[in-house]
């Protein structure tokens, strides 16, 4: 890989002989240049807001929070941007996905320039909200929040009225400055190619299902991760899933699992929580015997596919209407937990940032649902940036393996 | 009136400090461990300044006490807090000083102060201790071994600068054993706690804004290593006291006030 | 223990309301056997009215500053949290709070992530029905998305719905308007004392009013307008120009919730010789800013509600910062506001990434500068916080 001059590559352990990722990892890695090329105005957005509006109106989806936080600090290992961030306003006792952000933002040194931040708020993290809100003041560039009301069934005329009408005030916003109007028509094409994501996404999530597990944990951690902003180019992404996915198809037919898997009968564990910086965990855990079966944390964007019907808004709507992430957390497990079910795991890793307000605050209220409903052992952990906690996640995971394998 | 003396008591919490001065001039100044008696120890610098001056505690007119012991001196006529006094004192020894950074042993402030000298603005660091000098203390005395006062002259060997990423005073101690266990110098490693300090406090400093002409202040001041990363991460001169001990100038500036407030009665 | 009364400044003004208050909890325990429910609410985005309407007591649950219920509230959320938050979990856990302990209800209003938690931790933890309030929080003062007013008055109307089968009573448009007229008294007496502080000459100081504001979210609503006629009848009759004037620095207060009890930076800073003239504290003068208008009390009710209750709060949880900005400048320039400091408890975050802005705007627009106090309702930094108090008190004072 000629990414492997990246300090951060250093510790850890990619699988050398899974081909089709150097492409989707270079996808990643080249987004500078190719955004000069498609010549698009870049719109930054948080993680979970949803990704197809953007397109629709003619833009480039950008996730800087995933994007310039695993440049700067899991691959360049680039720390020195917190200042930045301070002087933005922020404490240092945010989360440090933020702080890094931020930083990379307020130092110019982002990996891509932004033309405008437009992001959904909705019942999910109030801290990356304000990051945003700092980012255009600070940054003077065109901004525009849009919501997604707080899901309870019985709400669900007056919010699915809310939701269209915001996402019609979205696209007369990001038309004004791409000068593409959305059309039903527009909308339709582009939610049918967020589906072929979304579809992609599944299926690769559904091959960690088989009992020899092809594809290594890290890599399916990045590769989830990425899906936030559609890698900047939709058609790209979606091929180099697909090459990915028949790679995997075919260990699966010669009964090949990924070689980090150390064990003949892995614990099967299924991640929860906040995306953590400590990439290291997904090795750690094939290290001791065990091998990740599922994640949780982009889920939200690709839980199912969109209806392709017409009208393309109604179908929009209510897809984002159910997304996992804007319910209350009991209705969130409960509704994630199908999903978790299919994938047959032994056991549940909770992911804690320190610093992060919205899910940890419901870790609680998670492992017991989580005991309750599925009878699983659930394993807490904490993290802030690379290298910080490692030692501990190191033994940590090592013991609840043991404990939990057979 | 021509025997009227006025005095500045800077308590801290590890030392003491007093000065004494006359018709604008300053008669002496001393500094002694404040032990656990605070109010005790401010009293007895005190005396003991006086004592080697020809005056003697009735001569004291006025006594303005400052530092986190301030409120246990019943002996003075009035308590302000040692940021205005740092900013007073670093005025009346160059009046072009703008920023003052003051590192004592467990505690960093700085100080930004107008034309006048007066305080424009202030930043203190919180409950921990790195950025300070109990930062280095500990690592001096409880890892590398070698007295306090050579920190300066070792980091001025170093062939590198070792990084050292923890920012807690606990977790850069077993930082510092894993260095020198994997072969760094104890001077590279010194030069790297010096910068480790440097950051924090220039981090803290940004918040107030840095312009020059800055002075360093406190127990750390004498530490040139300090000195010099500091000099080299702003990329500005820094300027130590050099006629007056850096760890005097709160109690410097508590006199001045003092005078003032005297002068005005 | 916690002890449910309030420290009033003016002990002698303030007498009745004292007794009053202490008598609230024994008032509750005999209105509940008859029959009568309690519906705990924290937020000031949730109409009281609604609760008032359904012939329930409202009570708002901001008891603060102290440490037992953070503690205990830990157990739920992380120790890297809203210490407020935790304390609104911690002090039903521990029971030992007579208000939580007797509300049969709460309504939650989905503002901050902590709210949104207290809201599910109280659900499925403490076995009482829990009602949720949604709220847009990307609406602006331009009122460019006309459509939240309506979804927020759909809210309103299911809990409207909710509260009514709760207390099994039919709720009419005609008992909304009452209870909106009864509020809008409240509100009204509450801002002619919150005004009294802008002068020099007040007979009654900012501290107070946020004592009675505090007084007003516990006791019965009814007896509590009695309580307020009374006093501004006492204070009616004070001749402020005999009153000499008070030349302590004057401060603005602000930055996160300052809760019932929560007196620890107050003390500090009326301890180092200033006067705290204003606020902008959801638990302050912005409960009683703005009334209900006309077109709600002789109009749709619903309508008055929802155009109160959406546009007149606003908190950092909604994203239109310059509303809060010109807020803060217009406050501090009618009560010559001299420095303002940001009591901003830690891990509150969206008041935190605000604070450079209202630094800015105090600074750039009226001179004023302000102090960032970061702490939670532990006692063990009271020292270093009195400090920084102090120097900034020297700092606006001129020195010396």
């Amino acid at each position: 890989m000629k990414q492997t001059n990246l300090p951060g590559f250093e510790r850890l352990q990619f699988d050398k002989e899974l081909k089709s990722f150097d492409g989707l990892l270079s996808l990643f890695l080249n987004s500078v240049d190719r955004v000069k090329t498609l010549g698009k105005k870049v719109v930054a957005k948080s993680p979970l807001s949803p990704v197809d509006p953007i397109y629709a109106a003619g833009a480039l989806a950008y996730d800087p929070y995933t994007h310039e936080t695993l440049m700067k600090s899991v691959f360049k290992e680039d720390y020195n941007l917190t200042q930045e961030a301070l002087d933005a306003g922020l404490n240092s006792d945010f989360n440090p996905w933020n702080l890094i952000m931020l930083g990379s933002v307020f130092s110019g040194k982002n990996e891509i320039p932004v033309d405008i931040y437009s992001t959904a708020c909705g019942c999910w993290d109030d801290q990356i909200k304000k990051c945003w809100q700092t980012m255009a003041e600070l940054g003077n560039s065109p901004f525009h929040f849009w919501e997604i009301p707080r899901f309870e069934e019985l709400t669900e005329k007056w919010a699915l009225d809310f939701i269209s009408k915001e996402l019609e005030q979205l696209f007369n916003f990001l038309s004004s400055k791409t000068g593409i109007k959305v059309t039903e028509e527009i909308l339709n094409s582009a939610i049918k190619q967020g589906n072929l994501i979304r579809q992609d996404m599944l299926d690769l999530t559904r091959l960690l299902q088989s009992s020899c597990i092809p594809m290594p944990a890290l890599e399916f951690y990045i590769a989830q991760l990425l899906i936030s902003d559609y890698a900047l180019e939709p058609e790209a992404l979606h091929s180099e899933y697909r090459k990915l996915i028949e790679e995997l198809e075919h260990r699966i037919k010669q009964g090949i699992a990924a070689p980090g898997i150390t064990s003949d009968k892995p614990l099967r564990i299924y991640l929860m929580g906040d995306e953590t910086q400590e990439f290291q965990l997904l090795n750690v855990i094939e290290q001791y015997g065990g091998a990740l079966v599922g994640c949780d944390s982009r889920l939200s964007l690709y839980y199912e596919t969109v209806k392709e019907e017409v009208p393309a808004m109604g179908a929009l709507t209510g897809w984002i209407w159910n997304m996992p992430h804007n319910k209350p957390t009991t209705a969130r497990v409960m509704a994630t937990i199908p999903y978790i079910k299919q994938q047959k795991p032994d056991a549940i890793i909770i992911s804690n940032v320190v610093g992060s307000r919205n899910l940890p605050g419901a870790e609680r209220l998670v492992r017991d649902l989580i005991r309750e409903e599925l009878k699983l052992p659930v394993l807490s952990i904490e993290t802030t940036l690379p290298r910080e906690d490692i030692e501990k996640i190191d033994y940590q995971v090592k013991a609840f393996i043991e404990m939990n394998a057979y | 009136m021509s025997n009227s003396i006025v005095a500045g008591v800077d308590i801290g919490s590890t030392t003491a400090k007093a000065l004494i001065m006359k018709d604008g001039e300053v008669l002496g100044g001393l500094i002694g461990p404040t032990g656990t008696n605070p109010a005790l120890a401010g009293k007895q610098i005190l005396e003991k300044v006086i004592d080697g001056s020809n005056h003697t505690m009735s001569d004291v007119k006025y006594i303005i006490a400052t530092g986190y012991g301030r409120v246990s001196a019943p002996f003075a006529n009035k308590t302000i807090t040692e940021i205005t006094c740092h900013g007073r004192g670093a005025h009346h020894i160059s009046p072009q000083i703008r920023t003052v950074i003051d590192i004592g042993g467990q505690d960093a402030k700085v100080v930004s102060i107008g034309e006048d000298g007066k305080v424009v603005d202030f930043v203190m660091n919180d409950k921990c201790a790195s950025g300070t000098g109990r930062f280095l203390e500990s690592a001096a005395q409880l890892v590398l071994h070698v007295p306090l006062e050579d920190l300066g002259e070792l980091s001025s060997k170093a062939t590198s600068i070792c990084k050292i990423s923890s920012t807690c005073t606990v977790f850069a101690q077993t930082e510092i054993v894993s260095l020198l266990a994997a072969g760094e110098s104890k001077e590279n490693v010194i030069a790297g706690l010096h910068s480790s300090i440097s950051n924090r406090v220039i981090g803290m400093a940004k918040r107030v804004g840095v312009k020059p002409v800055i002075m360093m202040t406190g127990g750390v001041a004498k530490n040139k290593g300090v000195k010099n990363a500091l000099e080299r991460d702003l990329s500005t001169e820094v300027i130590i006291p050099e006629n007056i001990d850096p760890q005097l100038v709160g109690a410097l500036g508590a006199a001045l006030i003092a005078s003032d407030l005297f002068n005005n009665s | 223990m916690t002890e449910t009364t309030i420290d009033f400044i003016n002990r002698d003004l303030l007498e009745s309301l004292s007794t009053r208050l202490a008598q609230e909890p024994e008032r509750i325990t005999t209105a509940k056997k008859e029959g009568k429910k309690v519906i705990g609410y924290f937020c000031p985005h949730l109409p009281e009215e609604l609760i008032l309407a359904a012939d329930m007591l409202p009570i708002r649950l901001t008891f603060g500053g102290e440490l037992e219920p953070v503690a205990a509230g830990e157990d739920f959320l992380k120790s890297y949290s809203c210490p407020f938050a935790r304390s609104c979990i911690g002090y039903r856990k521990l029971s030992d709070n007579f208000y939580y302990t007797a509300v049969d209800a709460i309504c939650v209003a989905y503002t901050c992530d902590s709210m949104r938690r207290i809201q599910e931790y109280w659900e499925k933890y403490f076995d009482i029905p829990t009602f949720s309030l949604g709220i847009p929080q990307t609406h602006d003062r331009f009122r460019s998305k006309p459509h939240a007013k309506e979804y927020f008055k759909n809210e309103l109307k299911l809990l409207r719905q909710k509260l009514a089968e709760f207390s099994d009573k039919k709720v009419t448009d005609q008992d909304i308007r009452k209870s909106i007229a009864l509020c809008n008294q409240i509100r009204e007496k509450l801002w002619i004392l919150f005004e009294y502080p802008q002068s020099m000459q007040t007979p009654i100081e900012w501290r107070d009013v946020l004592n009675i504001t505090h007084a007003g979210f516990l006791i019965d609503r009814t007896d509590f307008i009695v309580e307020l006629d009374q006093i501004i009848k006492v204070l009616k009759r004070i001749k402020t120009q005999d009153i000499p004037k008070d030349t302590r620095p004057r401060i603005m207060i602000g930055g996160s919730i300052i809760g019932i009890g929560d007196h620890k930076i107050l003390d500090i800073i009326n301890r180092a010789g200033a006067n705290i003239v204003a606020d902008f504290t959801c638990t302050g003068s912005m409960f009683s800013r703005k009334r209900v208008s006309m077109p709600g009390i002789i109009g749709s009710p619903m309508d008055g509600l929802a155009e109160r209750y959406l546009y007149n709060i606003p908190c950092p949880f909604m994203t239109d910062l310059p509303k809060r900005l010109n807020r803060l400048v217009r406050i501090a320039r009618d009560y010559s506001v001299q420095g303002l400091v940001y009591y901003n408890l830690k891990y509150c975050d969206i008041w935190r990434a605000e604070f450079k802005f209202m630094k800015e705007a105090l600074y750039n627009q009226l001179s004023v500068p302000s102090l960032l106090i970061e702490t939670d309702y532990s006692p063990t930094d009271v020292g270093t916080i009195r400090t920084k108090v102090e120097a900034f008190l020297e700092m606006i004072g001129g020195q010396i």
